[in-house]
């Protein structure tokens, strides 16, 4: 989808603002697979998770006033929008901590299924920084981020101490840090 | 206080990834706003973060894009025209106003019931369309998905037959050349009889190009290789899979000056040199 213009965030908030369906368009263009990535990978139902990114949508689309500059980018505000809803609705169905693992261990095949349809997906490299994350750092990360678990929560998963919880999504984030740099 | 005792706590990580607790949040926002340096780590670890959920992006399903500039659209003409249902009540409240005026008290309360009933009547009839066509809607929608994954694949077949098209192209315009040789090898050993596969080599360009005609299925552990006899050494052709060259034509590596060409049976991946008590077939390049 070649769209030939591209924008500013400051444009794309103004757009926004002036109710522009042609700024809306292209944000949902631009950013829609991302925040899908977030839903979908949050509630790992592909039926929900599009009912779920058109509530987003909706909520971005009706609550840009809301959207202050001087606390972080367009795009910072959107993914938290994307986590938020997604996890608000896999919490109204009362998702079981061990169902939350599972989902994420079954999403390390949905995703490959995902990646040999759409080959495309990969260039980002993400198969890379799947391999060289260990599976502690990638489970804390993502349990923490997709599944919206409590420092209590994944103490217990991990079976390590309330207290070094803080130190060891550090060590995790440094990890993928230096991954990220070769990719 | 500690800057950086605080910044290596792994507060700002959990922060991102969305484990602080509120306190935490409270502290930290505190801390950001009073020191630069720890509002730049929080920065680069957001960055981070949301260099790692982009990887994770997936296209959405191309509906859902009309679902929702059609919730807006529509909410833009919600402000201008009210909703047909509220419209046709007050319409007839006002309609009925009118009749009323020459207080004819009996037929107003009959036709009081004979409104409710309308209303009652169209009530029912609108959710028995509205169901219908909530079924339909949903039932193309579904049939509308399935194609558009049939889609997908055809495209994908499409794709994988124009390159095996494309490749085949290229060998038979290679075979085609007048400066190409066909090269027959024969069973090379008796116990071994009838065993037939054909190379076709350019001198010129050096492609070498393979097809087996008869070799039996090798063991899982094993795959034939090709050899090229130049002045007399044994030089590596590249091993192949049956499965491949069984069924067409395979591209070998690029052979110069050889006058034979040889099959043996090695290990799979293939040897440094031939295991000759091994060799399939063999036949001479024409001069």
């Amino acid at each position: 989808m070649g769209t030939a213009n591209t924008y500013t965030e400051a444009e794309l908030v103004q757009g926004l603002k002036d109710r522009d369906q042609v700024i809306f368009g292209y944000l949902y263009d631009n950013y829609s697979p991302a925040l899908y990535g977030v839903v979908l990978k949050v509630l790992n139902d592909e039926s929900t998770s599009s009912d779920v990114l058109q509530e987003v949508f909706l909520k971005i689309w009706r609550s840009i006033e809301k959207y202050d500059m001087e606390k972080g980018r367009l795009f910072t505000w959107m993914l938290n929008i994307a986590r938020n809803t997604a996890i608000d609705s896999l919490r109204s169905k009362a998702h079981k901590l061990d169902q939350k693992i599972q989902e994420l261990s079954n999403d390390v095949y949905h995703h490959t299924s995902q990646l040999t349809v759409h080959p495309s997906v990969d260039h980002l490299g993400l198969t890379k920084v799947l391999e060289k994350l260990n599976k502690e750092q990638r489970i804390i990360i993502d349990l923490a981020y997709y599944k919206g678990c409590t420092q209590e929560e994944i103490a217990k998963v991990l079976d390590i101490p309330l207290g070094t919880v803080k130190t060891r999504m550090r060590n995790a984030i440094i990890q993928l840090r230096n991954i990220l740099k070769t990719v | 206080m500690d800057v950086q005792r605080y910044i290596s706590s792994g507060i700002i990580e959990s922060y991102v990834a969305g484990l602080a607790t509120d306190q935490e949040v409270r502290e930290l926002m505190a801390a950001i706003a009073q020191y630069p340096e720890i509002k730049a780590a929080a920065d680069a670890v957001r960055l981070d973060m949301e260099r790692y959920i982009i990887m994770q992006s997936v296209p959405p399903p191309p509906t859902v894009k009309d679902r929702i500039f059609q919730i807006v659209n529509n909410e833009g003409v919600d402000t201008v025209v009210p909703v047909t249902g509220s419209t046709s009540a007050s319409l007839m409240d006002e309609a009925y106003a009118h009749e009323e005026e020459p207080a004819k008290v009996i037929s107003a309360a009959r036709k009081w019931q004979w409104v409710a009933a309308a209303a009652v009547a169209g009530l029912i009839t609108s959710i028995a369309f509205n169901v219908t066509y909530l079924n339909t809607s949903k039932e193309w929608k579904g049939k509308y998905e399935a194609l558009l994954v049939d889609q997908t694949k055809v495209l994908a077949q499409n794709e994988v037959y124009q390159t095996q098209l494309k490749e085949s192209d290229n060998m038979l315009a290679m075979m085609r050349s007048p400066e190409v040789k066909a090269v027959r090898m024969f069973t090379a050993s008796k116990d071994r009889p009838n065993l037939l596969a054909t190379v076709f080599w350019n001198p010129k360009t050096k492609d070498v190009i393979l097809t087996v005609n008869n070799l039996p299925e090798p063991a899982a552990d094993q795959q034939y290789q090709l050899w090229a006899i130049v002045n007399g050494v044994p030089v590596d052709a590249g091993v192949f899979e049956m499965g491949d060259t069984a069924k067409g034509f395979q591209k070998m590596k690029a052979i110069e000056g050889a006058q034979m060409f040889a099959v043996t049976l090695e290990k799979k991946g293939g040897s440094p040199t031939p295991t000759l008590t091994a060799m399939y077939l063999a036949g001479k390049v024409s001069s």
